[in-house]
């Protein structure tokens, strides 16, 4: 395997090259979701099958995706691609030394760093019984560090308004002056693939109480579903929210924070869970967040500020 | 009760602002009014509690750390909250003017300010590297979109330069953080220490990635670019809250790091080097101010000099330059929060803020133009101001460390701002006595006028206050006296 290993090493480093230095923006945006699957495959090397699907479903998948239909805007907004100045020599020559050495000094740090003195992580393995959840990333990401996890919550939110401030102007239409025809495959494509990867899609939000999985690689593969169905036109963007698709967008987040700020008075801390219900609890989080979650990057996806189903 | 408070402080905004999301503008503008007096009235029991039995610590899901978070509040930390409610509530008042029921955006206005105001509150009380890391994006990623909200295509430019940056910033930081995992295996402020006391190459390499990226942060020059264009562009009471708080939180965390994680890293060199960059911030800032065109990049390039006097703990680093920095901070906060919300003023009323062109703005503009005045005296350094009391505690810091030089950087920081705030004065008072302007908006009105004049004189009040609230600061962290 050390084979394997190197080579994967050397096709990253030189995919992470060519993608920076690709003449156009669409060759670069597709090398780096290439780059984005190689480091997903990295990441299940060392062992981090956590890391590896958040990263091929929202790495590779979602944010190739969020990519390349922003090049499409970009494309209709302003088909001057390429104008762009490039820097002087002696700016990237400064870019390129100063970040070869920065990444030498840093690799050569954390080689020298002593393996196996990681006590938060020892201590959250010892505690996995009292977290009331095998699967030691679930339990750190929702019991242990579940603060974090709420406030990333808060982010995805802020993001999706901020997006939606500046690309609701140029939202993208599918079928508005598309000139793509109507093929026999999208409807096999919506019929036959969207109920699988919305089933794939529940199972790894389910599967993360005891293995790999969880609400933000569950909710990356239920936007995918979305996608799909946008892009086989069975969805549409649209302009005006209703209540309940806002309630869905920050139902994870709400969820979260009101099962908190309830148990506090009778636990004594926020975000701390009665034995009994933690798993219930974590549960009905999970899967609420990872609702908000598919939401929110299918809207970042259209860039409107809804979605509806076409009526046939 | 007291334990919850910090929570409360954190989460009362936070879902408030979720909340507002919700509701879109059927809650205007009571709700987003209920939440902000709440969250002053929290903030203020937060505050009395911490200046009655000191710190107050919260171990969110009742996980102690390492395994846990904690949610910390002391005496830096209850003055920035306080900080943060005061501006907070002049900024809410003020804001039901441009952004009152009638206007498009208001929706997204409220609720990305509560959630900015949440979101401040849980950087100031978070006591772990990766949560600040995550505060640090919350705060970040609220204000961008507040900056957009100054109209369709005119401050996308800016809004994106101010997101390369901070994004920037924010990948260095996490680096510092992960690194420092590697070595300490914990992200708690207080375990951290020991590791990363150590002196070794990675020890280094953390401290430098974490002080780095919070220095592009908090636009501490050369890291400075964005902040003039996306300060001077957006909408007044969010320049108010970018200048005031944003940036602020930034510098909050080098002089947090610099005395608690960092405390046993802290080399002399280092110290006289971050020294060094909050002169040349104080002195390319001010005279960045003195040759602008427009009044609201005045008081952006303003905000660039004024960071600087807060780096200068750094080489002094004795309890008086400590109080002294803490408190420029907070008075500057006062002053250009309350600047910004009367150059809003003006240019509500002249519809645009070229200086060249304003005159004879004393008259139907008097409560802002005061406001801006007061204000001044601040920013000026002259008494009985705040930034008086902050100016003269680090000048006596100077002095008694023998490091005359900070002294010299003090005094010519002074007539710098004097010089490009009188400048300004002059064109809206003495330049022509003639007839006002060409086209006149609407005269601000009380609500707009208050908020900007209240913080003015409380700019001026706090060369009165400093004792009580230096009091609940509690003095340099590790110093023995």
């Amino acid at each position: 395997m050390t084979l394997f290993d190197s080579v994967l090493a050397l096709l990253i480093a030189i995919l992470a090259w060519r993608s920076v230095t690709a003449p156009d923006l669409y060759r670069g945006i597709v090398l780096f979701i290439t780059l984005g699957l190689m480091l997903a495959l990295s990441w299940a090397r060392l062992d981090a099958p956590d890391l590896a699907l958040a990263e091929a479903a929202i790495g590779a998948g979602l944010l190739g995706i969020l990519l390349l239909s922003t090049w499409r805007v970009l494309q209709r907004a302003a088909p001057r691609q390429g104008s762009d100045e490039p820097a002087s020599y002696a700016v990237r020559w400064l870019a390129v030394v100063g970040s070869t050495v920065f990444g030498g000094t840093v690799a050569v740090a954390l080689y020298g760093l002593q393996v196996g003195s990681d006590r938060a992580g020892a201590e959250a393995l010892a505690s996995l019984d009292l977290a009331g959840i095998d699967q030691p990333v679930t339990a750190v990401l929702l019991n242990f560090r579940s603060y974090d996890t709420l406030l990333e919550m808060g982010v995805l939110l802020m993001a999706l308004i901020g997006a939606l401030l500046i690309r609701s102007p140029l939202a993208y239409e599918p079928w508005h002056g598309d000139t793509a025809v109507e093929s026999p495959l999208m409807s096999v494509l919506a019929k036959v693939f969207t109920p699988i990867v919305v089933l794939v899609g529940i199972f790894l939000v389910w599967a993360g109480a005891y293995g790999p999985g969880g609400a933000f690689q569950g909710g990356a593969v239920l936007a995918g579903a979305g996608v799909l169905l946008l892009l086989c036109r069975r969805l549409y963007g649209d302009a005006d929210a209703t209540l309940l698709l806002r309630g869905l967008l920050v139902l994870g987040v709400t969820a979260f924070i009101v099962i908190g700020l309830l148990l506090m008075p009778w636990q004594g801390a926020f975000l701390a869970y009665p034995p009994g219900l933690v798993y219930v609890l974590l549960v009905v989080i999970e899967f609420s967040l990872a609702v908000s979650i598919a939401l929110s990057l299918l809207l970042l996806f259209t860039g409107t500020h809804a979605v509806r189903a076409v009526r046939s | 009760m007291t334990e919850h408070l910090p929570v409360l402080a954190v989460f009362l905004p936070l879902l408030g602002g979720v909340l507002q999301f919700l509701l879109g503008s059927r809650g205007l503008p009571v709700w987003p009014l209920a939440v902000a007096a709440l969250t002053v009235g929290c903030v203020l029991l937060l505050v009395g509690a911490v200046g009655s039995n000191g710190s107050i610590e919260h171990a969110i899901g009742g996980w102690d750390p390492p395994l846990g978070i904690r949610l910390r509040a002391d005496g830096l930390a209850a003055v920035m909250l306080l900080l943060t409610a005061v501006v907070g509530a002049a900024v809410s008042v003020y804001a039901l003017g441009p952004h009152g029921k009638a206007s498009p955006q208001a929706t997204h206005f409220w609720a990305l300010w509560l959630l900015l105001w949440g979101s401040l509150n849980a950087l100031f009380l978070s006591a772990d590297l990766f949560n600040i890391y995550v505060t640090l994006e919350l705060v970040t990623l609220s204000a961008i979109p507040l900056v957009l909200l100054a109209g369709p295509g005119k401050t996308v430019a800016a809004a994106l330069r101010y997101l390369q940056f901070a994004l920037f910033g924010s990948l260095l930081y996490l680096l510092g953080v992960a690194i420092t995992y590697g070595l300490a295996g914990s992200l708690d402020l207080a375990l951290v220490g020991p590791a990363l006391a150590d002196g070794g190459l990675a020890a280094g390499l953390a401290a430098g990635c974490l002080i780095g990226g919070v220095l592009v942060k908090a636009a501490i020059v050369p890291c400075h670019v964005w902040l003039p264009p996306a300060h001077g562009n957006a909408p007044a009471a969010v320049s108010a809250v970018l200048s005031a708080l944003v940036v602020k939180a930034a510098v909050y965390l080098l002089l947090r790091f610099w005395t608690e994680p960092l405390a046993g890293l802290s080399g002399t060199l280092v110290a006289q080097l971050l020294g060094a960059l909050g002169a040349a911030a104080i002195f390319y800032g001010s005279i960045q101010a003195f040759r602008q065109e427009r009044l609201k990049l005045v008081v952006a390039y303003s905000t660039v000099a004024q960071l600087g006097y807060m780096l200068l703990f750094f080489p002094l680093a004795v309890s008086q330059a400590w109080d002294g920095a803490v408190y420029h901070g907070l008075a500057h906060g006062v002053a250009k929060a309350s600047l910004f919300l009367a150059t809003g003023n003006v240019i509500a009323y002249v519809g645009h803020d070229r200086l060249r062109e304003l005159r004879g703005l004393d008259r139907p503009l008097a409560l802002s133009v005061f406001a801006f005045g007061l204000a001044s005296v601040s920013i000026m350094g002259l008494p009985p101001s705040g930034g008086f009391v902050a100016k003269w505690l680090l000048l006596s810091a100077a002095v008694e460390t023998g490091q005359w030089w900070w002294a010299v950087v003090l005094i010519i920081g002074g007539l710098l701002a004097a010089a490009y705030i009188i400048r300004v004065l002059r064109y809206a008072f003495l330049q022509a006595p003639g007839p006002a302007v060409d086209v006149q908006g609407p005269v601000p009105s009380a609500v707009m006028a208050w908020p900007a004049t209240l913080l003015g004189l409380l700019a001026i009040l706090m060369g009165f206050t400093a004792a009580p609230t230096l009091a609940l600061l509690g003095g340099l962290p590790g110093a023995t006296s």
